[in-house]
Parts: structure tokens; C-alpha cells; sequence
């Protein structure tokens, strides 16, 4: 049997002519020095602008926007700063388990917040403040989130009146914004009344670009919290690469049809292993968001890593142990393959996975 | 219960070095103003050689779009590993034992977060590079300093570092050529740490981003490739000095593989990889002609004779910098301290250079000049600072 590796990050789509093309063409004009410190100044006012616009987050480029090597080391550089040691982070789960590694590499305690699979996993503001002990700091949202989960706008506005009351900073990386499903929206909370000073919003190109190994992100929040990460981000690594800035410039002032195509691939993907998994009975978490499908494997004898390593041995298909998000009894199948690919692995999948039990049950 | 926002502005103070300060602002208000002659900054203004770039455009064109390995590249860091065996003589294992950076600092950052614990004493020379203060803080090492000198050329003398070695010791940072001093260890000093270093148990980190810029004969010993010391030696380089590409951000570790099993993982969670663009270049540079790495090194020595003709002229002293594009400049005779100067300078002669503080407190009557710009440019930037003094 043909091995389908569905534990991939992305949708494998490449990044769009026209970006390429910017980089060479500034690499032709000598772009292989330093930039300013905090990023390309068009850059940074591209940013501001696509916040504005898309987000309703107002930020002076100048003072309040960061180029960063990717998502990765924005949230690396914001926990950095934001944590003390014994400091908590509240993190909704399920969750990259990356993000619990940075916040104790920051000498900070992560405290994982527990979802409702039946509600898409979607964040309770009640739990979060159930789980925030008297160090309670940072809430780290990813909404979407790389479970599928989208925070609703009643969530957000419960999660801010928390965040407000209790003083907390909510980091929030916004990656996958661009991918939601079936009428769920994407809120900024940034964009929430008495957030704009609380949050720090993460974003990057990876996802809705295809820009994954070009290494650029950005970060952007008020004054107080940003300048000591453009003091941490210089530390680390000076600047980010200039050709890939050059590149982030001209996705983000580019047409949309890039993120568009990439959307319509994730939707169609989606419905196609939705409709596969169900013929299948194999148990589904419908995604709000994201390119990921969390199937449910609560109940049986093995789970985690072992879990995921009995899949592949019983069909060939290569999934994420859920363990690996925060979720043991669960497999992540990402959308990562053409469509016919992932509905034969969804049909491998049934016998082993299917939900009135199964071969490894 | 502290607010987030405070903790953020009492992080402030911690990450803000002062000489990175000092260096930033006097940047920053150079920005400001037209027609300055840049001797600041430690970016070549010399272009990426043009078979490098175009690497990397043909790269571009086949597609850089996936990450790689956290550690790097396969291809990049065998090629490494590869020219660690042939240039400089030290023995690392091209797959566990080389993590591919974005750019040396975030090497170094790495690096003290993997090995250093609370409390950790790291000796480090003085003069020093301050953004490295920063990557020792945050990993809660303590930072003693090694005194050098202009006389000595800012040499490292072993018995000086043994002096200070306590039973919380345990990482020797050493930096050749060094920054900002341009002075280099010479071979017997070398020799005599790694003597040091094996009698006392240390962990070496060599900095030797600058090994490829030497002059009048200075011969550059990479501190690994001496016996018993590849498996306490963690060496650090990149491609923004040999290769000018300081824009690219890539650079290496390389050392025992337990070390860099560490890092690597840290690497991952720090910024997932470096760039891929930036390897693929990376890889050209290490595999392709090198021609332009020595044509290079002529265009610095004949600026660096323009320089210290001028200095000399002035009545200047400096530590001899045999190494690196700065000269570390004795300015005591000057009647102000170098802070003022440099401001003098940049407000009156529009020329940059940084103040000796920006590289430690006590270097207040040094500068640190680069010469980072064409002869005629660098001739009358020292016409300008001549006027200055007058």
C-alpha cells in the first residue's frame, strides 16, 4: 500500500509568481544588507494598513510593528518578554505543544485551559478564568487554531472582559485567520474594546502565502509591551533576512489571489474529507477553521504516539498523535494532500478507526 | 498582582544593554540626516558576490517555499562540516554536530540557553560585542570580564583568563578577530587556553565570524582543531563577513553532538529553521569560487592603510588590528569623551562611529571606526574627523 502523509503543516501550495519575483528583483537591487532594525519601513506601514483595514487594529508602524523570522520567533520574543519566572500562561487547548516548550523555556508556567470537542473545541471564557491562578499573566490564543477551533465573538468578548479585569496580556497569533469555514468569522481581539493595549497580535505569510520556508512574520501591539520585544527581536537576530522581507512586501501589497486559491483549496479539501471520513464512520470534529481535522479515538486502549503508530502500520497513513496538540486520545489529519488522496485515506482509515470500534479497539 | 503590561516595562531595562543603546541611537539619528559617511555599523558595504545571488535567485526560481530541518539543511551543514575539516582543521560530525542559524547572534542566544545554567559564570574579553550580554542574561549567566589592551593588540592572555576562574566557571567565550578591537589571539595564546580550558574543564564558544579578514601575516588557529578540545568546543561562524551577506541572516554552530542536539531543538522553537533562501546561497558560498573572499580582503587592507596613514597623521594610537574592518582608536588625547565625540562628530563632520562605551562602560576614551567605505569616502571621513579636533 502507497504510504499518504497527512501530518503536515501546510497545503503544499507554492509561493505566487509574483512574489518570487520581488525577491529576485530586490536581490538584483542589492538587498543582501541589514534592514532598519524593526523591519523594512514599507513593510511595517503595509502591516499597519492590512491591520487597520482587515483587522480594525490601529498601530503606529513606526513604534508599534515588528518584523519577525516567522510566527515562530514573534511568539518566542513575546512570551520571552511578557513572562517572569513562575509567571503563568493560560493556553486553550488543543494546542501546539511548541507553545507550552516556549512558555516554560521563558521560565514561565503554562496552564493548559480544556475544550469542548462538541463545541468544536472552542474556548469557554469561564474555564479560562476557572484555570488562572493568582501569576496568571499571558493568555496565548490561536484562534484559528491548528485543532480547527475558531473563538467566536461572544468567546473573545468574554475572554477580554477576563483579560481586562484581571489584568492579563493576550498574545495572539492569528496565522490561519484567512481559514475559516461555513459562516465562522475570524475576530481580532485586538480589535475589542479596552483590548488594543492588552494584546499583542501575531501573523505571518506561512500559511495564506505558501511562504513557509522564507521565515517572516510580524508582530504589532501598543507602545509599552512592543518596545522591549524590538529590544529582545534585535538580541536574537539583528533584523530579518532583507530578501524575505522584500518578499512579505510584496504578498502583502499584492493581489489576493494567492490566499484566495489557498482557501479554496482548504475549503474543498475539507468538504471532500469531511464527506470521505463520515462514509467511513470514522468520528469527526466538523473544523470551524484551519486545514485540520481532529478525528476522535477517545475510548480505546492505546492513544498518543502509539496510537498514531498503529495507524500507520494497520494503512499506510500518516497522521499527527494528538498528544503532540494536547489531545492523547485524538489524530490530527491535516489537509495536506490533493483531495483524492486524503478520501482514500479516509477510507483506509475506516476498519481501523471506525467509530462502533475497530482493529486496534 | 503585577499587570502584564508592567512586567513588559520592567523587562525593558534588562534587555536594553547599554552600549547596544548608545550604538542604536547614535544609528538612528544618523538616519535622520543626509550625506553621512556611515563608519558605524558592522555591515559591509561591499555587495554579496554575484554568483552567490544569483544561487539564489535560480533557487527562488525552483522553490524555497518549504522549511527545512530545524537544524538546516542537509547539503548546508555537510558542506560546513566539510569546510570546518579543510580550513580549520576541527572534526564535527556534518549531521548531529552543525545547526545552521539565522545569523550568528541568534547562534550565540541559542547556544547560552542550551548550556548555561543560573548562575553559570561566562568569561568573556573586554572590549566586547554587548548584544552578547543580552543572550547571557537571559539564559541566567553571570558575565566576568577579561581585561585586554591596546599594547597587547587586545591579545588574550590565558593567565589572565585562569586568574579568574571559579568553581562557577564554565564557558570561555572567545572572540578572534574580535569586535570591536579587531585584534586577533595569536596562535601560542591559543594554545595556552585550551590548556586552560582543559585544566579547569571548560566549554569553549569561538566566535570566528571574522577569520577570513586578517592582515600583515596574522594567522588565524581555530581553538577546536587543538588535541582534546573538539569535544568542549562549540565553534561559531557565518556568511555576513566572508561573504558579505549580512542581509541573509545565516550562519552556523558547530560542536560536540550532544550540545547541538539541544540546540537544534531550541532552533525549532526559537524560529523553526533559517531561512531557506538564505541557505541555498549559504551553500553556494561554501561550495562555489573564492575568489571574491580574498578580492574582498585586498579592498579592506588597502582601506585599512588609508585609515591608520591618517590615524597615525593625527596622532592617534590603537590596539594593531590585525583582523576584522574596525580599529579600535585611542582618543584620551582629545580633551572630550569619546560619547561627546561621537556626536561631535556625526552633528559637525557627519561621520558615524561608535563610541568605545558602546562596547563596555570603562572604553570611554576609545571609538570604534570601520572602515566600511571606499578609499576616497574613508579618506575624507579622517579629514573631517581631523577638523573636528581642531
Amino acid at each position: 500500500v502507497n504510504a499518504i502523509d497527512l501530518s503536515g503543516d501546510d497545503l503544499g501550495l507554492p509561493t505566487a509568481p509574483h512574489i518570487r519575483e520581488a525577491a529576485q528583483r530586490a536581490l538584483d537591487e542589492g538587498a543582501t544588507h541589514y534592514t532598519t532594525r524593526p523591519g523594512l519601513d514599507p513593510l511595517r506601514e503595509a502591516v499597519a494598513a492590512k491591520l487597520r483595514r482587515e483587522n480594525g487594529i490601529e498601530v503606529d508602524p513606526k513604534l508599534e510593528v515588528l518584523i519577525t523570522c516567522g510566527a515562530q520567533e514573534a511568539i518566542f520574543v513575546a512570551l520571552h518578554v511578557l513572562l517572569q519566572p513562575g509567571d503563568e500562561a493560560l493556553i486553550p487547548q488543543p494546542a501546539l505543544r511548541s507553545h507550552t516548550e516556549i512558555v516554560r523555556l521563558a521560565g514561565g508556567v503554562a496552564r493548559p485551559v480544556p475544550t469542548d470537542p462538541a463545541g468544536g473545541f472552542g474556548i469557554d471564557p469561564a474555564e479560562v478564568a476557572r484555570r488562572a491562578g493568582p501569576r496568571a499573566r499571558v493568555v496565548l490564543l490561536h484562534s484559528p487554531s491548528p485543532a480547527g477551533a475558531v473563538a467566536d465573538e461572544s468567546a473573545l468578548r468574554g475572554l477580554a472582559e477576563l483579560a481586562v479585569t484581571r489584568g492579563l496580556v493576550v498574545v495572539s497569533v492569528e496565522t490561519l485567520e484567512r481559514f475559516v469555514h461555513d459562516g465562522a468569522a475570524h475576530t481580532s481581539i485586538a480589535s475589542l474594546p479596552g483590548m488594543a493595549e492588552r494584546t499583542v497580535t501575531i501573523n505571518g505569510f506561512s500559511a495564506a502565502y505558501g511562504m513557509r520556508g522564507w521565515r517572516v512574520g510580524y508582530m504589532a501591539g501598543p507602545r509599552p509591551l512592543m518596545a522591549p520585544m524590538i529590544q529582545l527581536k534585535q538580541a536574537l537576530s539583528i533584523c530579518s533576512p532583507a530578501v524575505s522581507q522584500y518578499a512579505a512586501l510584496a504578498a502583502i501589497t499584492g493581489p489576493d489571489a494567492p490566499v484566495e486559491t489557498a482557501q479554496r483549496t482548504a475549503s474543498e479539501r475539507r468538504a471532500r474529507a469531511l464527506a470521505a471520513l463520515t462514509a467511513a464512520n470514522v468520528r469527526a470534529v466538523e473544523p470551524d477553521g484551519a486545514y485540520h481535522v481532529m478525528l476522535d479515538c477517545r475510548g480505546r486502549s492505546n492513544a498518543g504516539d502509539e496510537l498514531a503508530r498503529a495507524t500507520e502500520q494497520a494503512t499506510g497513513v500518516r497522521l499527527t498523535a494528538g498528544s503532540k496538540l494536547g489531545a492523547t486520545s485524538w489524530l490530527r489529519l491535516s489537509l495536506t494532500q490533493p483531495p483524492e488522496l486524503i478520501e482514500e485515506a479516509a477510507t483506509r482509515l475506516g476498519p481501523a478507526l471506525a467509530a462502533n470500534g475497530g482493529a486496534h479497539g | 498582582m503585577a499587570d502584564g503590561t508592567s512586567v513588559a516595562e520592567s523587562q525593558q531595562k534588562r534587555l536594553d544593554d547599554e552600549g547596544t543603546k548608545q550604538r542604536y541611537d547614535l544609528l538612528e539619528r544618523a538616519e535622520t540626516m543626509s550625506g553621512v559617511i556611515a563608519l558605524g555599523r558592522g555591515d559591509p558595504d561591499l555587495p554579496t558576490p554575484a554568483h552567490i545571488v544569483e544561487a539564489a535567485k535560480e533557487a527562488i526560481e525552483q522553490g524555497v517555499d518549504e522549511p527545512s530541518d530545524p537544524a538546516g539543511l542537509p547539503e548546508l551543514r555537510a558542506a560546513i562540516a566539510g569546510k570546518l575539516a579543510r580550513e580549520n582543521g576541527v572534526p564535527v560530525d556534518g549531521e548531529a554536530g552543525v545547526v545552521v542559524t539565522t545569523g550568528g547572534q541568534e547562534g550565540l542566544f541559542l547556544l547560552m540557553q542550551a548550556i548555561v545554567r543560573p548562575g553559570d559564570e561566562i568569561l568573556v574579553p573586554d572590549p566586547r560585542y554587548t548584544s552578547y550580554d543580552v543572550a547571557i542574561q537571559m539564559a541566567g549567566g553571570v558575565m566576568v570580564s577579561v581585561p585586554t589592551v591596546e599594547a597587547d593588540g587586545f591579545d588574550l592572555d590565558p593567565a589572565e583568563v585562569e586568574r579568574r576562574i571559579t568553581p562557577r566557571t564554565k564557558v570561555l567565550l572567545l572572540v578572534t578577530p574580535g569586535n570591536p578591537t579587531a585584534g586577533t589571539i595569536t596562535p601560542p595564546n591559543v594554545r595556552g587556553l585550551a590548556e586552560v580550558a582543559r585544566r579547569h574543564d571548560l566549554l569553549v564558544i569561538s566566535d570566528e565570524i571574522y577569520e577570513k579578514l586578517l592582515y600583515d601575516g596574522a594567522e588565524h588557529l581555530s581553538i577546536g582543531s587543538l588535541p582534546g578540545m573538539a569535544d568542549r568546543t562549540v565553534t561559531l561562524n557565518g556568511f555576513s563577513k566572508a561573504y558579505c551577506m549580512t542581509g541573509w541572516r545565516i550562519g552556523y554552530l558547530a560542536g560536540p553532538p550532544a550540545i547541538m542536539g539541544r540546540v537544534a531543538r531550541l532552533k525549532a522553537l526559537c524560529s523553526s529553521c533559517a531561512p531557506v533562501v538564505s541557505q541555498r546561497a549559504a551553500i553556494a558560498a561554501l561550495t562555489g569560487p573564492q575568489d571574491a573572499v580574498e578580492e574582498y580582503r585586498r579592498i579592506y587592507e588597502g582601506r585599512r592603510r588609508v585609515m591608520v596613514e591618517a590615524l597615525d597623521d593625527m596622532g592617534f594610537t590603537y590596539g594593531d588590528p590585525r583582523g576584522a574592518f574596525y580599529v579600535f582608536v585611542n582618543t584620551s588625547s582629545i580633551g572630550m569623551d569619546s560619547i561627546d565625540f561621537s556626536y561631535k562628530l556625526l552633528e559637525d563632520a557627519s561621520v558615524l562611529a561608535f563610541p568605545g562605551t558602546g562596547f563596555g562602560d570603562q572604553w570611554v576614551d576609545y571609538m570604534r571606526i570601520s572602515y566600511l567605505a571606499d578609499e576616497p569616502e574613508l579618506a575624507e571621513a579622517m579629514a573631517r574627523i581631523k577638523g573636528c579636533l581642531a
